[in-house]
């Protein structure tokens, strides 16, 4: 089924026009018609180019939903999120989609604050709290150092505050950057066994199902090593999963 | 040193010498003569030696099956009369030996090896009798075997160590059990079968580890309770007072007829023993394994006569239920039909019937979901089924009675379950969206949140590692170091123009005075005493660092005499302006004579050591 969507989506559309704009918005209309295919294949291509925005991953999964391609369009729900993850509308079809997961995760530990905070802000947040609070606190610093004596007393403690919020900023920034080291991904295959190493003659220790979603630590040839939200960790097959 | 401390250290010191002489032998006894072939025999092996012996039970020749293992250790030290110590260390193994065969058995001998000694128990036997006859027969009192090794005991050869023979044996190892019951030895293929496995001890289980149950094969195994505590019943078993630990009870389904085998289950417990030691006390914590004996579980085949469609893992009692989730809707419009199985028997595995194809309704792949909720010992829930239907042309849709066979193995017959006839009324065709596009059909996800506009699409990036960033961490840095940098130049030039004052000041006081000579041959002579002043009261101001116009003439002196002039040049300064004063108001003055006085005064002040802003002189 994967290998059919992929040679799916590798099709060629026909002569697009340029405006990316004018795609998404041909495509919508194809989805409002029923044309779950067409409309996927054209906000793909879109995804595909780099174009993103909120609506055009909500719009894919909704098609992919659709379609049944449940996995993927939790990924796409996920790169919605990413974007804005206080979307109410994404949320509630990821919502949707993932309560038919046949994954039920035992010992799911409830993530600590720092992840959490990590989780509800976007990479252009962290980078503007983080510009902000910086660019504030050598602001202040320099005013401090010309004001009067009265002044300095509260431009202290707030180029304190500034630096203090710059290095939460800083610290959000290295959360993204070390999520793009170990990315999120999620299992698009119906079921895909899980190894103990990447051998493939090994036995599947478990197997995880379509829409689970895993953090790939590192990847060798065709097999990936994933770790599910649980601590749970594993060698699935690359093409089982899809990376966000 | 204290007394006690004394006493301790002449302990100390004759130790080595009472390890010296200490023994090793070798006992082995049997705790029957005569045992039924379904019943257990203990064997004690006990060796006293110095250092912790290893036993080698014989393969050949060894006609039982060791269903349990356990050992201990005791110490004991005996004051003799000649006012020496002997220390002596006991190893006991306790064997449960379940016999494979009926007759006189013989239990080979057995080797011990301790450090570097070697031995072995003479051999022992046991009389097997058919299962069920009573064997409540002791072991006669020549079935010990006497010490090995050729070393005596000594006085009290025959008991134990401690002197008393019924410390270490109580028989407590014997009643000490691991069994598992099951409510029934006979069933259909896929009927329940519950099973209850108990620790049975005599002693109290201070905690229980290491348990392996067996693999169940051809069962399919559900969990019925696993308590989270040890938690004991009390239990009378041939007249001996018990406790019972429940360790797990298990729901089984057999997958296949015939004679099955539930295997041995097994598990570390450790045990309190009570001690008859009136210097002891306190009991004693043991470590013991038990086996439990398999169970055999015989699984009849299905009896014949199944409907056509019947399944073979449906076997229970249950009900079957069908409802919509919606008595009319539109066309397009989904519907869901869910049929619910709910009573006792392997929910999990149920095969509900699945919806038929009928003209005018397009069903999709159903989904099923269980609700497990076991009724005491039997595994019981409920099984649901949800096909998504989509009435694809108007008018009634009647969905049929769906039919489910089960076989109920309490009554031993075969059940017919049916639903109801359901009907809903499908409305015409379902509005079209603005725009004139087809209608969509919402057949999957309905509750689904609609697409919306893609608004601005953007090219990814990844913010963090182009030159935002650095531009980020750069930019304000450098502005702050220039800002700094440019506060510092004015400082320092505005320090630079207070200096260069100072420096200058006697220049611009003698331009000043080359004006007022200009100013001689004037018909006014206001400008020329005043540029004369100003010349003056200037250059003090340059050299204060200050305006000095506003001065009293004492005023002027103390910063003067302050910043380091001498009283001549004072005398000289304070001449000056006086005659200027004069020249001014007075008359008395010829210009030219004041302008020469003037001239005096600025060479004297400027031969002062000044000490003022900038430092120049």
């Amino acid at each position: 089924m994967t290998g059919l969507l992929l040679l799916w989506l590798a099709a060629a559309a026909p002569a697009p026009p340029a405006d990316p704009g004018q795609r998404a918005e041909q495509a919508g209309t194809l989805y409002l018609a029923g044309d779950y295919d067409g409309a996927a294949r054209g906000w793909r291509s879109l995804v595909d180019e780099g174009w993103e925005s909120v609506g055009l991953h909500l719009d894919l999964g909704n098609a992919l939903l659709r379609l049944g391609f449940r996995g993927r369009a939790i990924a796409s729900y996920q790169r919605a999120l990413a974007l804005d993850p206080g979307d109410a509308d994404v949320q509630a079809n990821l919502e949707q989609a993932r309560a038919q997961n046949v994954d039920r995760l035992v010992g799911e530990a409830q993530p600590p604050l720092h992840e959490r905070a990590l989780a509800r802000t976007t990479e252009r947040a962290a980078l503007a709290l983080f510009g902000l609070a910086w660019s504030a606190f050598w602001l202040l610093l320099w005013l401090r150092r010309r004001s009067s004596r009265g002044a300095r007393r509260w431009l202290g403690p707030a180029a304190l505050l500034a630096a203090l919020l710059a290095v939460a900023g800083g610290a959000l920034l290295a959360g993204k950057a070390a999520d793009r080291r170990t990315p999120t991904a999620v299992v698009i295959a119906p079921a895909s066994p899980v190894r103990e190493g990447p051998s493939r003659t090994l036995k599947p220790a478990f197997e995880l199902h379509e829409g689970t979603t895993v953090r790939v630590l590192e990847a060798q040839g065709d097999v990936a090593r994933v770790r599910l939200l649980n601590g749970l960790e594993g060698w699935v097959a690359s093409a089982d999963l899809e990376v966000i | 040193m204290t007394g006690r401390a004394r006493l301790l250290a002449a302990a100390l010191l004759a130790l080595p010498a009472l390890a010296v002489g200490a023994g090793v032998s070798i006992r082995a006894s049997l705790d029957r003569e005569e045992v039924a072939l379904d019943e257990l025999v203990t064997l004690e092996v006990r060796v006293e030696s110095a250092e912790a012996p290893t036993l080698s039970l014989p393969t050949q020749g060894f006609d039982f099956d060791v269903v349990s293992r356990s050992s201990s250790r005791s110490t004991s030290i005996n004051m003799g009369g000649g006012g020496g110590m002997k220390v002596q260390q006991t190893f006991a193994f306790q064997f449960g030996l379940r016999p494979r065969r009926l007759g006189d058995l013989a239990i080979p001998a057995i080797e011990v090896a301790a450090g570097e000694a070697r031995g072995e128990t003479p051999p022992l036997s046991v009389k097997v009798v058919a299962a069920g006859s009573a064997t409540s027969r002791p072991a006669r009192p020549g079935q010990t075997a006497p010490p090995a090794f050729g070393f005596p005991l000594g006085p009290g050869a025959g008991a134990t160590p401690n002197g008393n023979s019924s410390r270490a044996w109580h028989g407590w190892e014997r009643d000490l059990q691991l069994t598992v019951e099951v409510d029934k030895t006979e069933v259909f293929l896929g009927e329940q079968v519950t099973a209850s496995v108990w620790v049975l001890s005599p002693v109290g289980v201070a905690e229980t580890g290491n348990f392996k149950p067996p693999a169940y094969d051809g069962f399919w195994t559900e969990q019925l309770e696993v308590p989270r505590e040890l938690s004991q019943q009390l239990r009378k078993r041939d007249g001996l007072q018990l406790r019972a630990y429940l360790l797990q009870r298990i729901a089984l389904f057999p997958t296949r007829s015939g004679p099955l085998e539930l295997g041995s289950h097994a598990i570390d417990l450790l045990v309190r023993v009570s001690s008859d030691d009136p210097f002891y006390p306190f009991g004693d914590v043991q470590r013991v394994s038990r086996r439990s004996q398999p169970v055999s579980i015989t699984v009849k085949p299905l009896p014949a006569g199944a409907p056509a469609r019947f399944d073979a893992v449906n076997v229970g009692s249950a009900t079957l239920a069908a409802s919509l989730s919606s008595k009319r809707a539109a066309l397009g419009e989904p519907l869901t039909l869910r049929l619910v199985a709910e009573g006792e028997g392997n929910v999990k595995a149920w095969s509900l019937p699945v919806f038929p194809s009928l003209p005018g309704v397009r069903a999709f792949t159903p989904t099923s979901s269980d609700q497990l909720k076991p009724r005491g010992l039997r595994f019981a829930g409920s099984r649901t089924v949800e096909t998504v239907l989509v009435p694809e042309a108007p008018g009634p849709l009647m969905i049929p009675a769906l039919t489910w066979t089960l076989f109920d193995p309490k009554t031993g017959a075969y059940r017919e379950l049916k639903t109801g006839e359901l009907r809903v009324e499908v409305a015409g065709a379902p509005p079209r969206p603005a725009g004139g596009a087809a209608p969509v059909l919402n057949t999957l996800f309905p509750g689904l949140r609609p697409i919306r506009p893609a608004g601005p699409l953007t090219r990814d990036g990844e913010p963090g590692a182009g030159w935002p960033l650095w531009a980020l961490l750069i930019v304000p840095v450098a502005l702050f170091l220039l800002l700094v940098s440019v506060d510092r130049f004015k400082e320092r030039h505005l320090a630079d123009g207070g200096a260069r004052r100072v420096r200058v000041a006697g220049k611009v006081a003698r331009r000043r005075l080359a004006t007022a000579s200009r100013l001689l041959g004037g018909p006014d002579a206001a400008p020329f005493f005043a540029e004369v002043e100003r010349a003056l009261i200037g250059y003090c101001g340059d050299k204060l660092g200050r305006p000095a116009a506003g001065l009293t003439r004492d005023e002027l002196a103390l910063a003067l005499t302050e910043a380091g002039a001498h009283p001549p040049a004072l005398r000289a300064l304070a001449a000056a302006l006086d005659a200027c004063d004069a020249g001014r108001f007075g008359g008395q003055l010829a210009r030219q004579e004041l302008l020469e006085v003037a001239g005096r005064a600025m060479a004297t002040l400027e031969e002062a050591h000044w000490q003022l802003r900038g430092g120049g002189a």
